[in-house]
C-alpha cells in the first residue's frame, strides 16, 4: 500500500493497521456520511458498511458531493458506496453498502458486535437512540454526530468508559393539545400541524377510523371538554364522505366547503367554546366569495393592521432563520405571500393532483413530505385558509416548507469539518488511548471555531447504558413465553434479582438481603407487557406470536423497579443448538439502581414512565445568547446533518451541559415528528 | 405496573416512505387540473439551494452566484476547500498551478485518480471537481504562477478572492503584496486572500483583508426594546392599561415589556419625573411583585428579572459609534461602500434623534397571542416612522455627494436600519506583517509564547514553527521533514525560533510543536485536508456573501487536540 505510506508514518504502524483491519458502520449517507466516507477511505479504512435508508434528493446536491443530478432517486449507500470505490478501484478496499433502515430485526446485537467502531451520520432522533442502544448493549464504542447550520458536533460514547447518548435527558418533542389543533387554532404552526397532521391524513392518508377515535377518547380521558371531543368525532366521520368523491370534478370545492364552512360554522354553534378567555372566534369562508374576488377577510387576531389580502406577516422573532433572510424575502419566489385566491387555487388544484395519484396508484400511502411538491402545496394551501378563517397571519411557502418539514440548514462546509473531527475521535479510540479522545464542538465564533471538553463518566442513574443486555439465541417459533420465564427468569437469572455478583455500586450488603420471593418481576418487550407474577395469559404463546423477534428485546424488571433490568437481545438460534435457545456459559450480576434517580434517560422504549416524568423541563425565559441561538434552531432536524448541542465555551460542568442538552431540541425531517 | 403513556396530544407516526419526485415543476397532474403552473413554486436551483438559503438568504446567495476564486497550488486541502465553495455555487474558480499530479497527490486527494499520474495537476482537479456543480464553472491554468505574476498581474485582481495553498512562501507574499496595493487603491473592490498551511496534524489559516464591510453579523441578540425610553405611542398604551380591574387571564398575559414600562411611568410620576437608579433596584422590583395578582404570574417574573433594563440607559452601541468615527464614514464620496453611506447617515440622523432607528422584531415572551400583536404593531409602526425618517435624511446626503435618491436599494436600507447593531467593518493586516516578527506577532510572543502557563502557548509555538519552516523552504527550496535527517529539521527550526523570538532557550511545548510540524513534512494528511477544506471554504463564504464577522486574521489548527486558536498578527 505505498499509496498510504505518508498516512502511516503520520499515524504509527500499529494504529495504522487497526485503521486496516478494523471493520467498521457507518450509519447514514448523507451530509455528514459522504464526506465521512470519502474519509475514512482516504486515511485507508478498509473495511466499511455503510447503511442508510433514504434516496437521493435535489435538494441534497449542495452539500452530498457524492451524489449528482442522474442520482437523483436512488439509494444513497449504494450510490455512495460506487462513487468511493470509483476513487481507487484498485485498493482493496471493500465498502458494503446496504439500503434499508438500521432498525430492521436483522440489524441485532450480533450483527454490531461485526463492528470495531460504529460512527452515526444521522439526523433524526430515534435512529440515534436505537444505535447507541445496541452499541451499548454490544460494548462496541460509537462515534456520534451532528450538524445545523454552522454549529457542529462529535460525541464519542463507549460503553462503562464514557456517558452514552441517552445519559443527558432530551427534551421531547412540542406536542400540541388535540382540541388547539382542531377547533381553536391561535398561531400559524397550529394551522400548519393540523393541515400536516390531520386534514392531509384524513384525506390522503391511510383511512383509519380506529386510531382517531382511540386518540379522542384519550383526549377526553385526558380531561378535555366532552362537547368538544364529541363534535370533533363528528366531524372525523363525515370525511369519510368527501374522501369518496375526492375524485369527481367539484371534489376539491366539497372539501372546501366542509372544511372551511360547515365545520367552522359548527364550531361555532357551541357558544360555550367561544367563552374561553383569548378565544377568537373564526368566520366561515365563502368558495364562490373568493371566486369571485369579493371576499373579506376577517381581521387579525390584533385588529389594528389588518387589511383585506397581502396582509403584513407579523414575524415571531426566531420563527425564520435569520434576519437577512427577512430583509430580502422578496426575492424567491416561494418567499412571496400569497393572496385568498391564490391560496384558493392552489388548494384546488393540489387536490386534484393527490387524488389523481391515490386514485392511479391506490397501493402506495400518501404522506407529507416536505419535498413532494404536491404535498406541500396541499398543507401550504389549507394551513393558510385556515389562517385565515381564524384571523391568524399566513405563512409563505419558504416557511411552511420550513415549519411543517422540520428543516435546518445544512452546508457543505460544517459537514466537511465535522466529518474530518469524526475520524481524528475515530483514531483516537482505535488507538486505544481513550484519554486523547474528547467532545468537540464547532461554533461560528470566528475567534474559537472549536471548542471541546473532556469525555463524561456514565450516568449512574441512565436506563440505557447502565442497564444489563444478554444475547439471547433462540428459535421464536419454538420458544414459549412460558419456558422464557421459568428457564430463564427463574432459573438462570441470579437467584433474586438483587443477588448480584459484586459490580453492585456499593449496595452489595443490601443485595444480600434480598432473596428470589422478595423480588418480583414482569417481563415486557418495550413498553408492552408480556407477564407478571399475576399475568400468565401468554404462557403458551410463542415469542414469534407474541412479535418477540430478532432483534427485539425481552426485558425482565422488577416489580419496585429496584434493580437494573435486564434486556434478552432476540438474536437468530443457534444452527447447533439441541435447546429452544442457547444463554451465554454464565448469567450477569444485577446491580440495584442508584437510590434516586437523578434526570434519568428519557427512554420510552426501556424505562417504565414514571422515571420519564422526572425529567426537568427546559427552561423557558431568560436564555443566555448562546442558548438563544441554539433555540432558534431548534426549529428541528434536516434530512441528513442532524441536530447539535451547543457548548457555549467548552466547560465541562454537569450542569451547563445539561442547559445545553436542554435546547438540544431534536425533531425529524422525515418523521414529521412537530417541535416548535 | 408501568403503562404506556398517555396524553391527549397530537402525535405522528413515522409515514411509510414513498417515492419522491423527481427533478421537475411539474409533476404529475390531473388532467382535470386546468391552473397553469403556479408561480409560488420554487424552481430547481432553489430547491437544489434550499438548506443553505436558510442560512444566509438568497442574497448571501446571490453573493455567492457571482463569486469568482482563484486557488493557486493544487492540493488535497486546497481541493477540499474548492469542493465546498462548488457545491452551494460560486460563480467561477480557476486553479493555477504548473505542477505535476504526483503519486502522492494521487494518495491524498480525492479528486484526483490513479490515471490523473504524471497529468497537469490542475487539469485533472477541475475535471473533477466541475461534476460536483454544472452551474460552477471552472478553469484549469497551467502556467507558472511566478511568471504570471508579472506578465500578467491583472489576472490575479480579476477574482473575489484568492486562496494559496502549499505556495512557495516568497510567492505567496508577492502575491499577497499585489493584492494589498490593489485593495487600497481608491475605487477598487478589496480582493481578500487566504494563506493556507499544513503538515500532517497540524496546519494555519492566515487572512488578509484590506477593509471588510459585514452587513449581517447575525448577532446573538438585536432586541434594542428601549424599554427606559419607550417611544409615546408604547407609553400611552401602557398607562392606559387599567390593571387592577382587569380578569385575572388578561393579566397574567400582559407581556413584561409593558408592565415594565408601565411600572417606569409609574415610578417617575412619583419621583419627579426621576427614573428609578441602580440602588433603588430593589424597591422599584418590590413595587412590581405588589402588583400581581396571584403569586404565579410568569409575565410579572419575566419582568422583575428584566428590571435591571429600567435602569441600563439604552445608548447608541459602542461598536456602532466607533464605526461612525472611522475616516472613510465621516467623509464620504459617491464612490463609497454602501455601508459607508448608511453609517454617515446614521451619525447626522443621531445628531437630532438620541438613538438609532428602533428595530421592529420583538423576543418571545409570555404573553398572549393578542396582547403579543399589539405590541409587535407598536413597535413596526415606530420602525415605519423612524424608517421614513432615515430615508429623508439619507436622500440629502446622496444628494451631497451627488448621487441619486434610489443609489442604495431599498433592501440594504431596511436592512440596515433593522439590524445597525449587526453590522461591522474589519480592517485586516497585510500578510507581509503576519509573517514579520513585529508588531502583534512580537506581543504574541512575548504573552503567549514566553509564558508556557499561556493557554495559547502551544498554538503560538505551532505558527513559529510554520513560520520557520517557511525560513527554511526559501533557503533550502524544499520543506523541513522531507529530507532524510528530520533532527537535523528540527534543529534548523529550533535555532530559527531561537532568533525569531530572542529566546536563547525555547521554553515548554516547543519542541513538541516542532517535532510535530517536521513529521508532517508539509503534506496533507486527508482528515487535517478535510477539516481544514471546511474551515477555509466557510471563512470564503462569509467574506463572499458580507456576512458574519470574518477571521481576522490567523488561526491554528491542531488535530492531534482537536484545538483551533486565533490570533491577530
Ligand atoms: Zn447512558
Amino acid at each position: 500500500m505505498t499509496r498510504l505510506r505518508q498516512t502511516e508514518a503520520l499515524l504509527g504502524s500499529k494504529v495504522f493497521q487497526k485503521v486496516r483491519d478494523t471493520p467498521v458502520l457507518v450509519v447514514g449517507a448523507g451530509g455528514i456520511g459522504c464526506e465521512l466516507l470519502k474519509n475514512l477511505v482516504l486515511v485507508g479504512f478498509s473495511n466499511i458498511e455503510i447503511i442508510d435508508l433514504d434516496i437521493i434528493d435535489l435538494s441534497n446536491l449542495n452539500r452530498q458531493f457524492l451524489f449528482r443530478k442522474p442520482d437523483i432517486s436512488k439509494s444513497k449507500a449504494i450510490t455512495a458506496a460506487a462513487a468511493a470505490r470509483h476513487f481507487n478501484p484498485s485498493s482493496g478496499i471493500k465498502i458494503h453498502p446496504r439500503h434499508g433502515n438500521v432498525k430492521e430485526g436483522q440489524n441485532d446485537i450480533e450483527w454490531i458486535k461485526g463492528f470495531g467502531l460504529v460512527m452515526n451520520a444521522l439526523d433524526n432522533m430515534d435512529a440515534r437512540r436505537h444505535v447507541n442502544k445496541l452499541c451499548q448493549a454490544a460494548g462496541v464504542p460509537l462515534i456520534e454526530s451532528g450538524t445545523a447550520g454552522y454549529l457542529g458536533q462529535v460525541t464519542p460514547f463507549w460503553r462503562d468508559r464514557t456517558e452514552c447518548f441517552d445519559c443527558v435527558t432530551k427534551p421531547t418533542p412540542k406536542t400540541f393539545p388535540v382540541c388547539t389543533i382542531r377547533a381553536t387554532p391561535s398561531e400559524p404552526i397550529h394551522c400548519i400541524v393540523w393541515a400536516k397532521s390531520y386534514l392531509f391524513g384524513k384525506l390522503f392518508g391511510e383511512d383509519d377510523e380506529a386510531l382517531d377515535t382511540e386518540e379522542l377518547d384519550k383526549a377526553q380521558a385526558a380531561g378535555e371538554n366532552a362537547e368538544e371531543i364529541e363534535q370533533l368525532k363528528h366531524e372525523a366521520a363525515a370525511f369519510r364522505q368527501v374522501r369518496a368523491q375526492l375524485g369527481e370534478e367539484d371534489g376539491p370545492k366539497r372539501v372546501f366547503e366542509k372544511v372551511f364552512h360547515e365545520d367552522i360554522s359548527k364550531l361555532l354553534a357551541m357558544e360555550d367554546m367561544w367563552k374561553v378567555p383569548g378565544r377568537v372566534k373564526p368566520v366561515p369562508l365563502g368558495y364562490d366569495a373568493i371566486v369571485l374576488g369579493d371576499f373579506v377577510a376577517p381581521p387579525l387576531r390584533s385588529g389594528p393592521v389588518a387589511q383585506t389580502n397581502g396582509r403584513p406577516v407579523p414575524e415571531r422573532n426566531g420563527e425564520s432563520s435569520t434576519s437577512a433572510l427577512n430583509a430580502n424575502s422578496k426575492q424567491l419566489k416561494d418567499q412571496r405571500e400569497l393572496t385568498v385566491k391564490e391560496n384558493l387555487d392552489m388548494f384546488i388544484d393540489s387536490c386534484r393532483r393527490l387524488s389523481a395519484r391515490m386514485i392511479s396508484q391506490p397501493d402506495i400511502v400518501l404522506s407529507f413530505d416536505k419535498d413532494d411538491d404536491d404535498t406541500l402545496d396541499f398543507v401550504l394551501a389549507t394551513a393558510n385558509l385556515r389562517a385565515i378563517a381564524y384571523g391568524i397571519p399566513t405563512k409563505t411557502r419558504f416557511q411552511v416548507k420550513e415549519m411543517a418539514g422540520n428543516i435546518i440548514p445544512a452546508i457543505a462546509t460544517t459537514n466537511a469539518i465535522i466529518a474530518g473531527l469524526i475520524v481524528m475521535q475515530a483514531i483516537n479510540l482505535l488507538s486505544s488511548n481513550i484519554d486523547k479522545a474528547t467532545n468537540v464542538f464547532l461554533r461560528s465564533d470566528p475567534a474559537k471555531p472549536l471548542g471541546i471538553y473532556k469525555l463524561q463518566p456514565p450516568n449512574p442513574a441512565c436506563a440505557v447504558c447502565r442497564d444489563i443486555y444478554v444475547p439471547f439465541k433462540v428459535d421464536v417459533s419454538k420458544c414459549t413465553l412460558g419456558t422464557f420465564v421459568d428457564k430463564v427468569v427463574k432459573e438462570w437469572l441470579p437467584k433474586g434479582l438483587g443477588a448480584s455478583n459484586g459490580n453492585a455500586n456499593g449496595h452489595a450488603e443490601e443485595d444480600e438481603e434480598i432473596n428470589t420471593e422478595e423480588v418480583e418481576w414482569s417481563v415486557y418487550e418495550s413498553t408492552r407487557i408480556l407477564a407478571d407474577p399475576d399475568f400468565n395469559d401468554n404462557y403458551e404463546k410463542t415469542l414469534e406470536e407474541l412479535e418477540v423477534v430478532r432483534g427485539k428485546m425481552l426485558t425482565v424488571r422488577d416489580e419496585d423497579d429496584q434493580f437494573r433490568a435486564v434486556h434478552f437481545c432476540i438474536v437468530a438460534p443457534d444452527p447447533n443448538a439441541t435447546n429452544t435457545y442457547t444463554l451465554p456459559p454464565s448469567p450477569p450480576g444485577i446491580p440495584r439502581k442508584p437510590k434516586k434517580a437523578i434526570a434519568p434517560a428519557d427512554d420510552s422504549d426501556s424505562s417504565p414512565p414514571p422515571q420519564a416524568m422526572d425529567a426537568p423541563a427546559a427552561r423557558r425565559t431568560g436564555l443566555t445568547p448562546s442558548e438563544a441561538v441554539s433555540k432558534k434552531r431548534a426549529a428541528g432536524d434536516d434530512d441528513d446533518d442532524g441536530v447539535v448541542t451547543v457548548a457555549s465555551d467548552g466547560q465541562d460542568s454537569r450542569k451547563k451541559r445539561k442547559v445545553d442538552a436542554v435546547v438540544d431540541m431534536t425533531g425529524d425531517d422525515d418523521d414529521i415528528e412537530l417541535i416548535e | 405496573m408501568p403503562t404506556r403513556p398517555s396524553d391527549s396530544e397530537v402525535t405522528t407516526t413515522r409515514p411509510t416512505k414513498i417515492p419522491k419526485m423527481e427533478d421537475s415543476i411539474d409533476v404529475v397532474s390531473a388532467s382535470t387540473a386546468t391552473a397553469p403552473i403556479p408561480s409560488y413554486r420554487p424552481d430547481a436551483k432553489e430547491r437544489r439551494y434550499d438548506r443553505q438559503l436558510r442560512l444566509w438568504a438568497s442574497s448571501g446567495q446571490k453573493s455567492l452566484e457571482q463569486a469568482r476564486v482563484l486557488l493557486v497550488g493544487c492540493n488535497a486541502t486546497g481541493c477540499q476547500s474548492l469542493k465546498n465553495l462548488v457545491l452551494p455555487g460560486i460563480s467561477h474558480f480557476t486553479i493555477l498551478t504548473d505542477a505535476k499530479t504526483t503519486a502522492q497527490d494521487v494518495a491524498t486527494n480525492f479528486f484526483l485518480h490513479p490515471e490523473s499520474l504524471g497529468q497537469n495537476v490542475a487539469d485533472e482537479a477541475v475535471k473533477y471537481l466541475k461534476e460536483l456543480n454544472p452551474a460552477v464553472e471552472g478553469v484549469a491554468n497551467v502556467q507558472d504562477p511566478a511568471t504570471l505574476l508579472k506578465s500578467e498581474p491583472d489576472f490575479f485582481t480579476s477574482f473575489t478572492l484568492a486562496l494559496c495553498c502549499d505556495v512557495d512562501p516568497d510567492l505567496e507574499l508577492s502575491i499577497a503584496d499585489l493584492l494589498w496595493q490593489h485593495s487600497s487603491t481608491p475605487g477598487n473592490r478589496d480582493v481578500p486572500l487566504m494563506s493556507i498551511r499544513n503538515s500532517g496534524f497540524i496546519g494555519r489559516i492566515s487572512i488578509q483583508l484590506r477593509e471588510h464591510c459585514v452587513i449581517d453579523t447575525h448577532p446573538d441578540s438585536t432586541h434594542t426594546l428601549r424599554i427606559d425610553q419607550p417611544f409615546p405611542e408604547l407609553e400611552t398604551y401602557a398607562r392606559s392599561l387599567d390593571l387592577d380591574s382587569m380578569d385575572s387571564m388578561e393579566h397574567s398575559h400582559i407581556p413584561y415589556l409593558v408592565l415594565l414600562v408601565r411600572a417606569l411611568c409609574d415610578w417617575r410620576d412619583a419621583h419627579e419625573g426621576q427614573a428609578p437608579s441602580f440602588e433603588f433596584r430593589d424597591e422599584f422590583k418590590e413595587t412590581l411583585r405588589k402588583g400581581k395578582h396571584k403569586y404565579d404570574e410568569e409575565n410579572f417574573d419575566e419582568a422583575i428579572g428584566q428590571a435591571f433594563k429600567c435602569w441600563n440607559t439604552s445608548e447608541i452601541p459602542y461598536e456602532v459609534e466607533s464605526l461612525l468615527s472611522r475616516d472613510n464614514v465621516k467623509n464620504i464620496t459617491a464612490s463609497s461602500h454602501n455601508l459607508h453611506i448608511l453609517l454617515h447617515t446614521l451619525g447626522i440622523y443621531l445628531q437630532s434623534h438620541p438613538l438609532p432607528p428602533i428595530s421592529p422584531s420583538l423576543p418571545d415572551m409570555h404573553s398572549s397571542t393578542e396582547s403579543y400583536i399589539t405590541l409587535q404593531n407598536m413597535y413596526k409602526r415606530q420602525y415605519q416612522s423612524d424608517l421614513a425618517e432615515y430615508k429623508s435624511v439619507l436622500d440629502k446626503v446622496l444628494d451631497s455627494v451627488g448621487l441619486p435618491s434610489g443609489a442604495v436599494p431599498v433592501t440594504e436600507i431596511e436592512s440596515f436600519v433593522k439590524n445597525s447593531g449587526g453590522v461591522d467593518i474589519v480592517n485586516g493586516s497585510p500578510l507581509s506583517a503576519q509573517r514579520d516578527v513585529k508588531g502583534l506577532t512580537r506581543e504574541a510572543i512575548n504573552e503567549h509564547f514566553a509564558d508556557p502557563e499561556s493557554e495559547n502557548h502551544l498554538a503560538i509555538a505551532e505558527h513559529l514553527a510554520i513560520l520557520a519552516a517557511e525560513r527554511y523552504r526559501t533557503k533550502h527550496s524544499i520543506w523541513p521533514g522531507t529530507t532524510s535527517d528530520t533532527t537535523a529539521d528540527c534543529q534548523i527550526l529550533e535555532e530559527s525560533i531561537k532568533e525569531m523570538s530572542g529566546l536563547t532557550a525555547l521554553p515548554g511545548m516547543a519542541k513538541e510543536a516542532i517535532v510535530e510540524v517536521v513529521r508532517g513534512g508539509f503534506s496533507s494528511l486527508p482528515t487535517t485536508a478535510a477539516f481544514i477544506g471546511g474551515l477555509v471554504a466557510q471563512e470564503a463564504i462569509k467574506l463572499v456573501t458580507d456576512q458574519y464577522s470574518p477571521l481576522d486574521n490567523t488561526v491554528i489548527v491542531d488535530l492531534v487536540k482537536s484545538t483551533t486558536t486565533a490570533f491577530k498578527l
